[in-house]
């Protein structure tokens, strides 16, 4: 296809704001998949995915359209994760385009994440074409939404799109649209080969398919290529356009948006954000914006049981052959043993490969606390990070310890401004700014430790402000904190597995609720257990789980026999699932008590 | 030596705890019924006892065993000494409800065998056994007793029940010394259990009357043991305490592994590591044995592991234990519960004290959940 009539372009929005809805419109509308085969949102294909309303892998899709006039576009559709524990993933397919739906719900206004959305669009130079959707609803608030929009694009109302994608009103307006406002591509279709990784996924049978955008050259089957990052060569197997399946085509050129196979064994090796050229006559540099995926919360996931290390172990593996993002090292911990220490993108996403590991690949697992990774310099001079706190040096070792912060968005309607800034307070955030995007919306601006909003921040963030705040972070950089290790000792004994990094001034109020926690998840059992909570060889908190003082069957003759050896036979099962510290039974889910405190 | 158990399930009115298997006004099944049960036992004929052994006890429970002519008894006594080869002789106890028999009736079974009674007094306060739904009052259940020993009845246990919503420790107490006064050979104090399917179990379940408070049942059962032991009677099993010489032989066996027999509807019979059980409905009881076929509903042959879990639960609940080489290689766990006041050790037996009784289904989880 000629790259002038070439649109590729992605739809931005809060997550429910609609976007998945107006991509079947635009899939409908242009004939690519047919109303009566049309699964709702095409786009999310996994399970996971759909009952949690987002997408988390980016996917694209090319479209032909046909205008009145019997001119033929491809119009290149890039999904884009809805979440900020993706927010690289976002930015390099928002790279790939050349413009963007700016999708945002009339009954919602403007949120935290379109915002940054935004921003990521502009730094682009992305075509933004504005769209208030979901104006079929009563509670639309379609003259707000607009004043929103133009004092954040600064551009003309008459630019604002107004559609109902559930109807499927206002769809042809759009495609109009694009093809009038949105560039086609540049790029030089003479220069050598630049093509960018926005995507990658991994098939059992062809190995790695690489998402990828042609910026420069074009490329073909056979030839041999380089990846940037790491140099390594390839010859090419296939490539071709993404339609609803994969369609081979000889060349990708100049604009084009496709895949490619080129016997890459391990998914690791087409990074996202990665530039390709061509092994015979290089770029002389990449494309801009690529860095190493980089995990940023870290859990320990262990095997209930222990026999299951290897099936554990494979079923990661797998995992991260589609999921780059994914670190594992092998991990063990006095209490659980063998396992591994994980890192993730962010807490949903961690929670999401919880999920899979225990849905898809049915293990039953133990997962500790998550933290973030800090920076610990030791007497000596060298500093090091540690993404695990039985790995913290003593603290006299220690010349300066350093947490990740984050620069956060929260927009409010002003009424819920001081309870989160109260919040904000509570989590230790440093206010820097408010400014407003209408007459009733603040956007506070804050610098947060990152460990401070991993857990509960966001669900508190919801009630504080009856659902109608947002939130959306990026990373900072390191800085000195004050921070002490809390361990959890349990009949005197410290349990490695309950250790936690805290903040010198909450270090108590965490004991405290910890303790407390875990005294309410261990069962009561034959003998008493303690809970305490140390800063190193200080105690600082204290619960006692009292012994059982009764569980006996009173009459036990004949039948009575069969029904108690019987439960006392599942009773051992359940019992098994314990786990065995020292000589106290402890529930699995008591690994993860800092989760459920309130 | 074999114990042989036979289910009588009729009651004049169902206890409001009670989930035992049974029938009211169902006296026209009486008579099918003995003939259900007398072929019954001829269909065990060759294999009861088993291994040459010989039968060493008999008991009849319920239901209420008392309601049945003693007539019948009589006949079904006789048949079974007719099939069962038998010791010179066996302990033979029925259960007997006091609203159910009179002198006559106890000389009836004086004469032909009965050497035992096991009498469901259950409270000697009248509001409480009115809470229970029994058909009797503390009065007539004291008559019973003197009656029965006049009659000659020497070896005879009273069964109590604590544990009662709103059951104050003071009328528990006069309830045990009214029972100490008449000098049973055995007293079962058992702890109130409730089903929620029984009248009493919906009633606590629905919070129309209180549950009994957990502190205090545990506080009136170290009591209890204390003040029966004081007064003669040896804990020799978690609800059962006995003068010397005077334990339920056939309740025993039970715990000690031995073989049994049970007749009847609903009964569960044990032999060697099989374990069976009959129909509960008393239609279909009758109703397959008129076709000469055995009413077994289910049966579970059990393996090794299991006969250990068994043995090691019904062992915990005796006052002389298990021996220490059943939990082979978790002495550590011995030790602690010894320390814990739980268990206490003699050579090579270890058993549990009368606060580890209270803990004996927990110990024998603990036990058999520990890794070798």
């Amino acid at each position: 296809m000629q790259k002038q009539n070439i649109r590729n372009f992605c739809i931005i929005a809060h997550i429910d704001h609609g976007k998945s809805t107006l991509a079947d419109r635009l899939l409908e509308a242009t004939g690519t998949i047919s109303p009566q085969l049309m699964i709702n949102q095409v786009l999310d294909d996994m399970e996971l995915e759909r009952e949690r309303g987002i997408t988390i892998k980016a996917h694209a899709i090319t479209m032909v359209h046909k205008t009145k006039e019997g001119e033929s576009y491809h119009l290149n559709l890039i999904d884009t994760p809805g979440h900020v524990d993706f927010s690289y993933e976002v930015s390099r397919s928002l790279a790939a385009c050349e413009g963007a739906l700016l999708v945002v719900d009339a009954t919602q206004g403007v949120e935290a994440q379109t915002l940054s959305n935004i921003y990521l669009a502009l730094e682009n130079d992305l075509t933004m074409i504005p769209i208030i959707n979901k104006i079929d609803l009563p509670s639309a608030q379609i003259e707000e939404t607009k004043t929103q929009i133009i004092e954040i694009l600064g551009i003309n109302e008459k630019e604002i799109l107004l559609t109902s994608a559930k109807e499927g009103t206002g769809v042809d307006q759009i495609l109009e649209a694009i093809l009038q406002r949105i560039p086609a591509p540049g790029g030089q279709t003479d220069a050598p080969l630049k093509a960018l990784i926005f995507d990658s996924v991994f098939d059992y049978y062809r190995g790695t398919i690489a998402y990828i955008r042609i910026v420069d050259g074009k490329i073909h089957k056979g030839d041999n290529i380089i990846f940037f990052s790491n140099k390594k060569t390839y010859e090419v197997d296939e490539v071709g356009l993404l339609r609803l399946h994969r369609i081979k085509t000889d060349c990708l050129r100049t604009g084009e948006v496709g895949y490619l196979i080129a016997n890459v064994k391990n998914l690791k090796d087409a990074k996202v954000g990665d530039t390709i050229t061509s092994a015979e006559n290089p770029a002389s540099r990449p494309l801009p914006g690529f860095h190493e995926p980089k995990p940023m919360v870290f859990s320990g996931l262990f095997p209930a049981i222990a026999e299951n290390l290897e099936e554990l172990r494979n079923a990661l593996e797998r995992l991260q052959l589609n999921d780059a993002a994914l670190s594992i090292q092998p991990d063990n911990s006095a209490a659980l043993g063998f396992g591994f220490r994980v890192g993730f993108l962010g807490l949903l996403h961690m929670e999401i490969v919880q999920e899979r590991l225990e849905r898809e690949y049915e293990q039953n697992l133990i997962t500790t606390i998550p933290n973030v990774e800090y920076r610990v310099t030791q007497r000596g001079g060298d500093s090091i990070k540690i993404d695990n706190p039985t790995k913290f040096p003593p603290l006299q070792n220690i010349t300066k310890l350093e947490e990740p912060y984050i620069s956060a968005q929260i927009i409010t309607p002003n009424e819920f401004m001081g309870n989160l800034m109260k919040l904000a307070q509570d989590r230790r955030g440093i206010y820097k700014n408010t400014s407003y995007l209408d007459s009733n919306r603040a956007n506070l601006q804050y610098e947060f430790p990152l460990s401070e909003i991993i857990f509960d921040f966001y669900d508190k963030l919801k009630t504080l402000s009856k659902g109608y705040a947002s939130f959306d972070y990026e990373f900072l950089g390191f800085r000195e904190s004050d921070l002490v290790k809390l361990d959890i000792l349990i009949n005197g004994d410290p349990v490695d597995a309950l250790s936690m990094i805290a903040h010198r001034n909450k270090s108590y109020e965490w004991g405290r609720k910890l303790t407390q926690k875990l005294r309410e998840l261990i069962p009561r059992q034959l003998f008493e257990v303690s809970i305490q909570a140390a800063i190193g060889s200080k105690m600082i908190a204290r619960e006692n789980v009292k012994p059982l003082r009764k569980n006996v069957t009173a009459k036990c003759y004949g039948g009575d026999i069969t029904r108690k050896r019987k439960l006392l036979e599942k009773q051992r099962e359940g019992k098994k699932r314990l786990k065995q510290l020292g000589n106290v039974q402890i529930p699995q889910d008591a690994f993860l008590a800092m989760l459920q405190i309130k | 030596m074999a114990g042989l158990y036979i289910h009588i399930p009729f009651c004049k009115t169902k206890c409001a705890y009670c989930d035992f298997y049974s029938e009211e006004k169902a006296e026209h099944l009486m008579l099918p019924f003995i003939d259900a049960l007398t072929r019954e036992s001829d269909l065990y004929r060759n294999t009861f006892p088993p291994g040459g052994e010989k039968l060493g006890s008999i008991y009849f429970g319920g239901g209420t065993p008392s309601l049945l002519p003693s007539d019948c008894i009589e006949i079904l006594l006789q048949h079974i000494f007719l099939v069962y080869p038998s010791v010179s002789e066996p302990e033979i106890t029925i259960e007997v409800n006091p609203g159910t028999v009179n002198s006559e009736t106890l000389a009836h079974y004086w004469k032909i065998g009965i050497n035992r009674l096991s009498i469901g007094v259950q409270s000697f306060n009248d509001s409480e056994l009115s809470l229970l739904g029994r058909i009797h009052t503390a009065e007539q259940a004291e008559q019973t007793i003197r009656t029965a020993h006049r009659t000659g009845f020497n070896n005879m246990g009273i069964d109590l029940i604590y544990g009662l919503p709103n059951q104050s420790p003071r009328t528990w107490r006069k309830t045990l010394e009214r029972t100490v006064s008449l000098s049973p050979k055995h007293i079962s104090a058992y702890e109130l259990t409730w089903n929620q399917s029984t009248p009493l179990g919906k009633q606590i379940t629905s919070n129309l009357i209180p549950t009994p408070d957990k502190a205090r049942v545990v506080n009136m059962y170290l009591w209890t043991s204390a003040f029966l032991n004081h007064h003669g009677y040896e804990h020799y099993e978690i609800s059962n305490f006995a003068r010397p010489g005077y334990r339920c032989l056939h309740n025993d066996g039970y715990w000690t592994d031995k073989p049994y027999l049970g007749l009847g509807p609903s009964a569960h019979s044990s032999i060697g590591d099989k374990r069976f059980w009959n129909v509960s409905d008393i239609h279909d009881y009758i109703n397959v044995l008129s076709q000469n076929r055995l009413p077994i509903a289910g049966e579970e042959t059990i393996n090794y592991d299991q006969t250990l879990l068994e043995r090691m639960m019904l062992g915990l609940r005796r006052k002389e234990g298990i021996p220490l080489a059943w939990i082979n290689r978790k002495t550590g766990e011995v030790d602690r519960l010894i320390q814990a006041g739980l268990m206490s050790r003699e050579t090579d037996r270890i058993s549990l004290t009368t606060r580890g009784f209270l803990l004996a289904d927990e110990v024998a989880l603990h036990m058999a959940a520990l890794p070798e």
